[in-house]
């Protein structure tokens, strides 16, 4: 019994010297010094005094490391969801780029279908014209549904279907339109994860006093595309 | 038991590969024991050292070994399945590098490289250190066969097993089986031609007190290929399940899977291209075998991959469900 308290001195002064580089040696002593409250022998009461000081100082420590691991968390997050919206535009800019091509190469083929055309480019043009994420969403999903009856027209006719210059540009294309929704898809699940971090609690404290914002969700503009598509399956 | 989401898998991967190459030393070294004891009756015993060489220089190789097999793994067993690389700009793989590219842009890892296997069987594998140094090689018989969705969908299972680090622990398995493989080959034939002599020399100066450090070491020796298999197969099958489920999250189209792994299933040739060594990394087991089919402990111990017809039928399960909800109005 009459060790106890000197090791709880000499724990003690270790303990002081290098509190900040050994913060689990740090973390025993309070535990040690209360449990052995009872035990310690004046000549080292000094140090007992010093207890609730660094009680104190071991909690705003902790505190201060949970604070830059979860700021710093929400950083990394933070450009995880800006890159990944960068790749959604990243697969946009390629849609434009491929699609005039595209057009030129159909168009010796398809003469009787120009109005088809003319308005394929014109919706990609306006998509490219888009300033606001808003007005670019909407946009693009006017380009999605002219391309797609520009592919639906492009099944009759064979020739076309042969021309291995049009089923390349046809194949670069419907990639490019699966890579827009899957990177989409991924800006969804990362911007979740980030909003979820931001959210539940005691992150939202952090994210609140640094003064992060939850990001905005990818969702479909276009009212008729929630629509679910009538199939009549009738045998007539 | 089995982990369920994929940073319980990626955790599990990364310590059972630290796992494995602990064993594969521990063995080496064991082996290298009983050669010390047996075969040199424990050289410098007259001067009063006991100095297991042979066992110091085993611990070292397996220690090498099960590093390269880490390292450079994926290359043999790209290598041993005579795989050649995809270029980007190749037109007549321009579908499976875009499918790649789509896949890699829904997982949110960066692009494997491409490999080809000249086999007209349907099939394709993973392997790798980790996400960063990723390959994924598909078989000629596999763009023949399937559909633009379907391809997707196998890609997609194999960017699972890229990003939960099933790599990492199928590549260093498929690594140091090989290099077993080899050690039990050389064990079995320096027990045969060069061990009578010295085994003489050791039991007259030893007695009879190694008797029980001989027969563990010819039961390690004998059943050193039956274990490896064994562990190549524990480890295999129920990371198959998770990589079609989460396969099927990345495309959203479980069904497109279901119907690539039915027109797999129904090409029965094997995949002569792929050696036993790399069955376990394959999407379906290149060699047919039919424990694969049935369930159960002696199944699991066996087989490197789940009944084919319960993998399919649980990814049409998903497809149901999706199609289901959104039905409802």
């Amino acid at each position: 019994m009459s060790i106890r308290p000197s090791h709880v001195g000499t724990y003690h002064r270790s303990a002081r010297t290098s509190s900040l580089l050994f913060l689990p040696s740090c973390l025993l002593v309070p535990l040690l010094s209360s449990t052995c409250f009872d035990y310690i022998t004046p000549d080292i009461s000094q140090d007992t005094l010093m207890t609730p000081l660094f009680l104190f100082i071991i909690a705003v420590a902790l505190l201060l490391v949970w604070a830059v691991i979860l700021y710093n968390r929400f950083v990394t997050l933070r450009n995880q969801v800006m890159n990944g919206w960068k790749q959604i535009d990243v697969q946009l800019k390629r849609r434009h780029d491929l699609i005039p091509n595209l057009v030129n190469t159909v168009k010796g083929y398809m003469e009787f279908e120009q109005d088809t055309l003319l308005k394929v480019i014109s919706a990609r043009n306006a998509a490219a014209a888009a300033k606001t994420v808003t007005e670019s969403a909407e946009k693009e999903t006017a380009l999605t549904s002219a391309l797609g009856k520009f592919f639906a027209l492009a099944e009759n006719y064979p020739n076309l279907k042969a021309n291995e210059n049009v089923r390349q540009l046809q194949e670069e294309l419907s990639s490019t339109e699966n890579k827009i929704g899957f990177a989409r898809q991924f800006y969804n699940d990362i911007a979740t994860k980030f909003n979820i971090a931001l959210q539940v609690f005691p992150g939202n404290l952090i994210a609140g006093m640094f003064g992060f914002q939850p990001a905005d969700l990818f969702e479909v503009q276009d009212a008729a595309e929630r629509q679910v598509p009538n199939v009549d399956l009738s045998l007539k | 038991m089995a982990p369920r989401n994929i940073y319980e898998q990626q955790a599990a991967n990364r310590r059972n590969t630290l796992l494995v190459m602990a064993a594969f030393v521990l063995f080496v070294g064991l082996l290298g024991l009983g050669f010390d004891v047996f075969m040199l009756g424990f050289p410098g015993t007259e001067m009063g050292l006991q100095i297991p060489i042979v066992a110091i220089l085993a611990v070292g190789f397996g220690s090498i070994s099960a590093f390269w097999s880490l390292q450079s793994g994926a290359k043999s067993v790209l290598a041993s399945s005579t795989a050649v690389p995809i270029m980007a700009g190749d037109p007549r793989y321009q579908q499976l590098v875009n499918v790649v590219d789509e896949m890699s842009i829904a997982s949110g890892l960066p692009r494997p490289a491409l490999y080809l296997i000249p086999d007209p069987d349907p099939n394709a594998f993973a392997t790798g250190k980790d996400p960063g140094h990723a390959s994924i090689a598909v078989t000629q018989g596999l763009l023949d066969q399937l559909s633009r969705d379907e391809l997707q969908g196998v890609i997609a299972h194999e960017m699972s097993h890229v990003r939960n680090y099933d790599i990492r622990l199928m590549t260093v398995v498929a690594a140091l089986l090989g290099t077993v493989a080899l050690l039990w080959e050389f064990g079995l034939r320096s027990m045969r031609y060069g061990g009578v002599g010295g085994k003489k020399s050791s039991s007259d100066r030893k007695g009879g007190g190694n008797v029980i450090l001989l027969v563990v070491w010819l039961v390690v020796l004998v059943l050193a290929p039956l274990i490896s298999r064994m562990l190549a197969m524990a480890v295999s099958r129920q990371r198959e399940y998770l990589a079609d489920a989460s396969g099927a999250e990345l495309t959203r189209n479980p069904a497109a899977l279901a119907s690539a792994l039915d027109k797999i299933d129904a090409a029965i040739d094997p995949t002569r291209a792929i050696k036993k060594g790399t069955a376990h990394l394959c999407i379906v087991d290149p060699l047919g075998a039919a424990a694969n089919d049935s369930e159960g402990f002696l199944a699991d111990l066996f087989a490197t991959h789940p009944p084919m017809r319960n993998r399919i039928t649980l990814l049409k399960a998903m497809a149901y469900q999706e199609s289901g909800a959104i039905r409802q109005p």
